[in-house]
């Protein structure tokens, strides 16, 4: 048997290190047992119960209780290692119950806490019993089974063929209730074959030529009837086959043992578990019975139903491998709690895996079985499936967290949107005032220049150049003024919108008067308003589409000889309808794809100044209210204009 | 010295634009302002001046601090001169921006008054007499 591969002997804190580690040593290949510091095993690997503690649960139990021939041993060894060294004794020969023999070394290592502290011992049962036979430095000895003996149910005997009896342990003739004498005698063994009841009799008589025609090792079970009328149950272990070296007679040595005890209990179990085998099979309840060591060794074909896989009676999985990952984390809260007697009964909930991959959550309510020690012999579930009820919760929260989600979601894109919206508003604004210093101060300085030089040196130019002079200082002059319409038309680009209620009328005159003593020969306009509406919208917004039509009717009217202006305002239920007509120079219908772009003019005549802002403005603050503006013009005869703003 | 006994006045202009503080100097004599101009094209000039030598700063009437500087703008400079500890001088930020929180910023950093440069040449030549008027007038007021 090969060491486990357990290269450090910590605790693991973690659940899913401890669950890692006891996994390790559950499915390790040697005797491996976890002891807490007092010695009390914790738990244990499979291959424990082949050491020989298999008829007695060892979970929850002193080791020298679990292997009480140990403590003369080990005593020392163990003591070492709850000192906190590692230990390893050579193997010794140790005798069971049962009659085995086995060849054992202890490996004991101790295990930590977090802080450095004993937590317990790790002790490893090297099985050295093969090497031991192998070498058969055992056969000498194999009768000297004076301890074996005090067991109470156990003889040893060395019988020589001729000869009878040569030896036995005081215990035989207790066992079949004769006197000593009678064991003595050259036909015991006849005497034991009357004893044996008429059912058992064949059988008996065919083992027993068996044994001394084969001479191999046997088992022999039977039943005798004692003279003072008593059924027992007799095991008879023929166990070594040797020849005198004197006389070459066979020479047989065995065991014998009175199993009554143990074959009456066994009854009584075998017809209860039957009951409940019954139970479990046709009961119609979801049951599941597990090991000790959380083996699942047994499911009512309800359960199995329910699960989707054929009965596990006869397969033995862990239980834990049925569980979700996650919730496989709080065995040991739980099921050890139960295992190591704390609890009598205990209801978890698990989500447990479907043979089709799905998980269903189930409630286990888990009742501890013990033997007549009280010791824990198994855990019997009965299983509610609370799938339905956990989908329609879980559903239910999926449903609200979802909803929240989503609340979430939208109303960050919101906040985002608005922060950007408000980074690219501030960034506009500094934009805008990054041109207006970057851009003014030059301008400026063209025109304080050309000041300067007009004020202070005019009379020194030539006039050509005084007329040049002129023209520098127009053009800073209109060069300022894009600019700072530029500045505006960015500004209204991103002007919040505010909507309500404007009354067009007021502003109409609020406009005329402003515009009055803006442009040239304002004073010639005739105008025609026929306001019937007001209109839904941003004032400030509403008053730079309004100031913009307006002047432009204005400027192009200005030295026609028709320069009345009509304005017509109208609404119904879909919103208000403007109309600005003028009678001026016009513009070609042709260009009228360019009418609304920024910067770009339709007219290349000097004395209508102009930047190709203005309509664009207008155009872009129509947009923001979700209108519509378009016109009409033919050159030399005027042109009209219509702005559509949708109604509140 | 122009006038027996008056003591020029000295009005520092700090300007990365030279042709900025030549349009302001000029328009000081334009409105009949006799001044010592010193410039610097930088704020950490200035700083400098005013660190080396405080008896140099003290006739010093007026400063101009324009607000866009490359490298250290008018406003660094200003805080400069409070956590510096400077000798205090009449900081007139002289500047194209109007825009509300440089105007808060300025004044909150110590700045004695705040100008937006007017873009009418008229508007732009009364505004340096105003100023010049009143930074100038009050330190010959106080000096006498």
């Amino acid at each position: 048997m090969s060491t486990p591969p357990i290269s450090s002997v910590h605790l693991a804190q973690t659940p899913a290190m401890t669950l890692a580690w006891k996994d390790l040593v559950k499915y390790s290949s040697s005797a491996v047992g976890v002891f807490d510091d007092q010695f009390k095993c914790l738990y244990h690997s499979d291959s424990w119960h082949q050491i020989g503690f298999g008829s007695q649960h060892s979970v929850g139990k002193y080791f020298f209780d679990i292997f009480p021939q140990a403590e003369l041993v080990w005593a020392d060894l163990l003591a070492q290692c709850q000192g906190g060294e590692s230990m390893k004794g050579d193997p010794h020969r140790f005798v069971f119950s049962d009659g085995r023999i086995l060849w054992l070394a202890c490996e004991a290592r101790p295990w930590k806490k977090e802080n450095g502290g004993i937590a317990g011992v790790l002790i490893t049962l090297h099985d050295h019993t093969k090497e031991f036979v192998a070498r058969n430095q055992y056969s000498g000895e194999y009768f000297q089974l004076a301890e074996a003996c005090k067991l109470g149910m156990l003889a040893y005997w060395e019988w020589k063929a001729g000869h009878g009896m040569l030896n036995f342990s005081s215990q035989l003739p207790l066992i079949y209730n004769l006197d000593p004498e009678d064991v003595q005698i050259r036909s015991f063994p006849e005497i034991v074959a009357s004893m044996v009841v008429p059912e058992d009799v064949d059988r008996f008589m065919e083992v027993r030529n068996l044994v001394y025609t084969e001479q191999k090792p046997q088992d022999l079970l039977y039943r005798i009837r004692t003279p003072d009328n008593q059924i027992r149950h007799i095991r008879t272990t023929y166990q070594l086959f040797e020849q005198d070296p004197d006389d070459g007679a066979l020479l047989i040595k065995g065991i014998t043992q009175d199993i009554t005890s143990l074959n009456q209990t066994q009854q009584r179990i075998d017809g209860s578990e039957q009951a409940f085998r019954h139970v479990m099979a046709k009961g119609g309840i979801a049951m599941l019975l597990l090991d000790v060591d959380l083996t699942c060794i047994g499911m009512s074909p309800v359960l199995s139903n329910m699960l989707g896989q054929i009965p596990y009676a006869d397969r033995q999985v862990p239980f834990l491998s049925l569980m979700h990952p996650v919730d496989r984390l709080d065995k040991d809260t739980v099921l050890t709690e139960l295992i190591t007697n704390l609890k009598d009964s205990i209801t978890v909930e698990k989500r447990i895996r479907h043979a089709e991959g799905y998980y269903l959550s189930l409630e286990f309510t888990f009742t501890v079985v013990r033997n007549e020690e009280g010791a824990v012999r198994m855990l019997v579930g009965h299983v509610n499936n609370q799938t339905l009820q956990r989908e329609q919760v879980t559903k239910m929260a999926f449903d609200n967290e979802e909803l929240e989600r989503l609340v979430l979601t939208r109303t960050r894109a919101l906040e985002e949107a608005n922060t950007n919206l408000q980074m690219s508003n501030d960034q506009l604004e500094r934009f805008a005032h990054t041109i207006a210093h970057d851009l003014r101060a030059p301008i400026r300085h063209m025109q304080g220049y050309a000041e300067v030089l007009t004020e202070d040196y005019a009379q020194l130019l030539p006039e050509t150049a005084q007329k040049f002079l002129g023209y520098i200082q127009k053009a800073g002059d209109k060069l300022g003024t894009m600019v700072d319409q530029l500045l505006q038309f960015a500004k209204d680009s991103n002007h919040p919108l505010m909507l309500e209620w404007v009354d067009l009328s007021k502003l109409i005159d609020e406009l005329k008067e402003l515009l009055l003593t803006d442009t040239l020969h304002a004073d010639t306009i005739d105008w025609v308003l026929d306001i019937k509406a007001r209109v839904w919208g941003d004032p400030y917004l509403i008053r730079v589409i309004m100031q913009n039509l307006m002047s432009n009717a204005m400027k192009f009217s200005s030295n026609q000889t028709n320069s009345t202006i009509i304005i017509k305002a109208f609404y119904d239920e879909t919103g208000t309808t403007i109309e600005v007509e003028d009678h001026g120079i016009g513009f070609d219908m042709q260009y009228y794809e360019k009418l609304f772009l920024i910067f770009e003019r339709l007219t290349g005549q000097p004395h209508f100044p102009g930047t190709g802002i203005g309509l664009a403005s207008v155009k872009k603050a129509v947009d923001r209210h979700k209108g519509r503006v378009w016109a009409e013009s033919k050159i030399g005869e005027g042109a009209t204009f219509w702005v559509s703003l949708p109604g509140q | 010295m122009k006038q027996g006994l008056v003591i020029t006045p000295k009005i520092i202009l700090v300007d990365d634009d030279p042709l900025e503080a030549q349009l302001v100097s000029h328009g000081f004599e334009k409105v009949g302002i006799q001044a010592d101009f010193i410039y610097f094209d930088s704020g950490k000039r200035f700083l400098e001046f005013v660190e080396q030598d405080a008896a140099q700063t003290k006739d010093v009437s007026l400063v101009l601090l324009d607000l866009k500087m490359p490298l250290m703008n008018g406003k660094e400079v200003l805080s400069a001169c409070q956590s510096r500890s400077l000798p205090k001088l009449p900081i007139v930020i002289f500047t194209s921006s109007s825009h509300p929180v440089d105007i808060n910023d300025c004044y909150s950093l110590g700045a004695s008054a705040f100008v937006t440069k007017p873009i009418k040449r008229e508007e732009y030549l009364d505004s340096l007499k105003k100023i010049a008027d009143f930074w100038v007038g009050i330190n010959q007021r106080m000096s006498k």
